[in-house]
């Protein structure tokens, strides 16, 4: 039995130690906002935090997040209200929306510990892949979204 | 696709809906609180209104396009009503996705569904009111008296509405008149996308579900003959296995308009894990088909046919000129690419012993009901297909493939089943963009083509060969036939069993990228600036007529180039090291150039700016549709710099992401897209701006370096 913490509740997974957290995420926990795109941590669809990092979860196994801390898109934010989440629907970003949930959470953790990128951090910083091509918009609500958590949960 | 080729893809779709019996219910959850209007509207007594995107959503934005038309003319409040995918439904017309053709085939019958609905609306109010219609109009969700006294809502209206006849030919609007057609607005789906609620097929579970993977044959016509699965077994939750042949299924590319599964062994398992560990431990003994194709060698044996007898696909005046003041004798390479969505082919399904219920990522319901009844042996009306948002599809869900198996296999075990694919067998087990060679010898005479005779080698798409008596690969009304006086179009084809299918830009993913660096090299040859050859090239004249039955309007092919040229700062001097280029096509309707912004620096290539002018007619929702642009071009740059499938003994060699790549954020440039503005019935958007980036952008690196690039992906 792996005991780790799930969006803030504690969770205990039965199967194999080698089930990697994604599948336990999708499978297990009913958890289904993050994605499968790759299985070899290449595309970031399946991007968590783990102890409030960025972490690809399709190559982590769920032995190695024993003891962790994991959020995933459904524990962002009670009510899709985090800065991130907001700058992505004023920015329209999503086209397919498919690997959206694992860019919101790849541009939240690298707000926490970069506040203000710029474009050239987010070139090298943010590396999901967007298949259907959303980049601009992307890049835009990233830097919305910092202005958004520089200016505070009501937006003044 | 062009404007000419619109009327075989609809003939076609149309083959795979025929035969089918009307009341399929096919249209999503029929709320008992509210009442048909049409198949796509619904109104209940509580006040709801639920309009229903027709056609698959894949990101292209359609489920937001066609419910706007609807809206627009059923005359609600946009942020009050619901919008609902529709499942395949038999009463329905061109309920796929594919071809830029959504938005295009849909402006009428969508308007008219909205009108018919209000119409019927107006007369139960008249009937109830026992008033004359005319005296009545509507007003965002409620039948009002002209003179303002009289106010009703579509809710109490909605029972006796739903009773009268449909009308034949509502009144449109004029578009003069539209208030939500032409305003931006947000993806329906948004709120769940960015909260992670949104339902992908991939995220289906049903009660009793088991979970399949399928160790698939490494070549798509091979066979497993038998298989050991004492590894297998012995994985936590590893259900069963089951031999899956497509021979007993027609193969899998013997019948092109309903393709078939890559057979395989299939696990099946109580979680996703289990199946896929199951699979790769599987040990499997294939029997290899005869045939095996290698990319490298069929690429020789395309510039052999340059010098066999070549079908002439358009000949006009003498082609090859003999003492030119500038010529070109040039030939072109593209490789075979695959769609690589980004959530991977997958499927669900439930099978009682004699119905189907399907739940899958399609662009083609009415393909994938044909091909579950075929499959399967049982009536059309028996198959039940709810249409998922799709994670990209780019035209790798128009085939059923990843549909067949998994009703055999529901089937089979007699419980649901879902089909997960491994990105691995996404990407090798594809409808490939077919490869090709192509030659082009041309001539330039006082600073105009004269001459112009293009050969096109490959293997063909069996389903659109003899298209508009055009093989698929080149059309005989294909730019920039009807401008240049002698003109030849060949086509040599070269038998392949590497599966092939339809790649956003189609035909022109590839021929645009020929026909853009052949205009570039001449203008280049003649000494005269790109963008006043393409001008000059273009001419003057409004139309021209390409074929009898083909006038193109030119008029509208110069003003993207003169916008995107401007918008560009075409002509302002740039850096050493920096340079632009132009291209631009017509494609699914619709107009688009585009200039490049490269920087080359040791070597090395950084796409800097792409400027788009694009003339689709009228824009539906303009937030979404710069959304399809920058997607296009993206999508386009990824195949310049990096898509290449790679076929050995008949086996594709790329995997994943790292061998098969696509563009990241560090790659994408900024992208300025200009619309023209037109009220004139819109045209095809989603394809057309991806075809004319890769010329662009090798324009761009030969003013850059002066170096000439004449191979995709782009190699410096």
């Amino acid at each position: 039995m792996i005991r780790f913490t799930l969006n803030g509740e504690s969770y205990a997974f039965p199967g194999p130690e080698n089930t990697p957290l994604l599948w336990v995420l999708r499978d297990s926990a009913g958890l289904t906002g993050t994605k499968y795109g790759c299985g070899t941590g290449m595309c970031g669809a399946c991007t968590v935090h783990v102890d409030g990092e960025a972490s690809r979860a399709c190559i982590s196994p769920i032995k190695a997040i024993e003891g962790r801390s994991v959020t995933t898109i459904e524990g962002l934010s009670p009510d899709a209200s985090h800065p991130v989440q907001r700058a992505w629907r004023e920015a329209d970003v999503p086209q397919c929306g498919y690997c959206q949930t694992g860019q919101i959470m790849a541009a939240a953790a690298m707000l926490k510990r970069l506040p203000s990128p710029s474009d050239d951090d987010i070139d090298r910083q943010h590396t999901n892949i967007c298949r259907c091509g959303a980049y601009s918009r992307i890049r835009k609500a990233i830097h919305h979204a910092s202005e958004l958590s520089r200016k505070g949960p009501t937006g003044d | 696709m062009t404007e000419l080729n619109r009327r075989e893809f609809v003939r076609l779709c149309a083959i795979t809906s025929m035969g089918l019996v009307i009341g399929v219910p096919g249209v999503g959850r029929a709320e008992s609180s509210t009442r048909e209007l049409h198949p796509l509207i619904r109104i209940g007594s509580d006040g709801r209104v639920i309009i229903y995107a027709q056609n698959p959503e894949m990101g292209q934005g359609v489920k937001t396009a066609l419910p706007m038309m609807i809206a627009e003319e059923l005359d609600v409040d946009w942020a009050s009503i619901e919008i609902e995918q529709a499942g395949w439904d038999p009463r329905l017309e061109n309920q796929f996705s594919g071809g830029s053709l959504t938005v295009r085939l849909n402006y009428n019958t969508m308007r008219q569904a909205g009108a018919s609905a209000r119409a019927m609306l107006l007369n139960a109010a008249a009937n109830q009111l026992n008033r004359p219609v005319a005296e009545l109009d509507t007003e965002s969700g409620y039948v009002v008296d002209r003179n303002g006294d009289t106010r009703i809502s579509y809710a109490e209206l909605a029972e006796a509405a739903a009773a009268l006849p449909v009308p034949d030919a509502p009144e449109l609007k004029d578009a003069g008149n539209f208030k939500l057609i032409g305003t931006s607005v947000a993806d329906v789906d948004m709120e769940q996308i960015t909260n992670g609620q949104q339902q992908f097929s991939l995220d289906l579970k049903l009660p009793d579900m088991l979970y399949a993977v399928v160790r698939r044959c490494p070549h798509g016509d091979g066979q497993p003959v038998s298989f050991d699965a004492t590894d297998a077994r012995a994985v936590p939750g590893v259900v069963d296995f089951h031999l899956l042949r497509n021979v007993d299924h027609g193969g899998r590319i013997i019948l092109p308009n309903c393709p078939n599964f890559v057979s395989g062994v299939a696990v099946l398992a109580t979680n996703t894990w289990a199946a896929l560990e199951g699979a790769r431990k599987l040990d499997v003994e294939w029997k290899m088909p005869d045939s095996r194709d290698d990319s490298d060698d069929l690429m020789r044996r395309f510039e052999e046919a340059f010098d066999a007898e070549a079908e002439i696909v358009r000949s006009d005046g003498e082609p090859d000129s003999t003492d030119a003041e500038h010529s070109i004798d040039v030939t072109y390479r593209l490789p075979f690419l695959a769609h690589v969505p980004m959530e991977p082919m997958n499927c669900t399904a439930r099978v009682d012993s004699d119905r189907a219920e399907v739940w899958a990522p399609t662009q083609n319901p009415p393909m994938a009901a044909e091909a579950v009844a075929k499959v399967l042996g049982i009536p059309q009306d028996d198959v039940t297909i709810h249409v998922a948002r799709s994670g990209g599809a780019f035209g790798r869900r128009y085939y059923a493939d990843f549909i067949t198996d998994t009703v055999l296999l529901s089937k089979q075990f007699g419980r649901p089943v879902k089909t997960v694919w491994p990105r691995e067998d996404d990407v090798r087990h594809d409808y490939f963009r077919p490869a090709s060679a192509q030659r082009v010898r041309a001539a330039v005479n006082d600073g105009t083509i004269t001459h112009w005779h293009q050969k096109v080698a490959s293997h063909p798409r069996e389903v659109y060969l003899e298209r508009d008596g055009s093989p698929a690969e080149i059309g005989n009304y294909e730019f920039p036939a009807g401008f240049v006086p002698n003109l030849l179009f060949n086509y040599a084809a070269v038998p392949a069993r590497i599966p092939l299918g339809q790649w956003r830009g189609t035909e022109h993913s590839s021929n645009v990228f020929v026909v853009s660096s052949a205009i570039d090299e001449l203008a280049h040859a003649a000494g005269i600036d790109p963008v006043a050859f393409w001008l000059n090239l273009v001419g003057d004249e409004q139309y021209v007529q390409v074929r009898e039955d083909f006038r193109f309007d030119a008029s509208r092919l110069k003003e993207v180039i003169a916008v995107a040229a401007d918008k560009s700062g075409w002509g302002t001097p740039l850096p050493e090291g920096r340079g632009r280029g132009i291209s631009a096509s017509y494609n699914q309707g619709a107009w688009v150039a585009e200039v490049a912004e490269v920087t080359v620096q040791n070597n090395r290539l950084k796409v800097d700016k792409i400027s788009c002018a694009i003339d689709c007619g009228l824009v539906i929702n303009p937030q979404g549709a710069v959304n399809q642009v920058e997607g296009g071009i993206v999508e386009g740059l990824a195949a310049a710099l990096y898509g290449k499938i790679t076929v050995k003994d008949g086996i594709v060699q790329e995997s994943n992401f790292h061998d098969y790549r696509f563009c990241r954020m560090r790659d994408a440039p900024l992208i300025d897209v200009h619309f023209i503005d037109r009220s004139d019935a819109p045209r095809g958007l989603g394809e057309g701006p991806l075809p004319p980036v890769a010329p662009a952008i090798t324009n761009a690196i030969f003013a850059a370096t002066g170096k000439r690039i004449r191979e995709l992906p782009i190699r410096l």
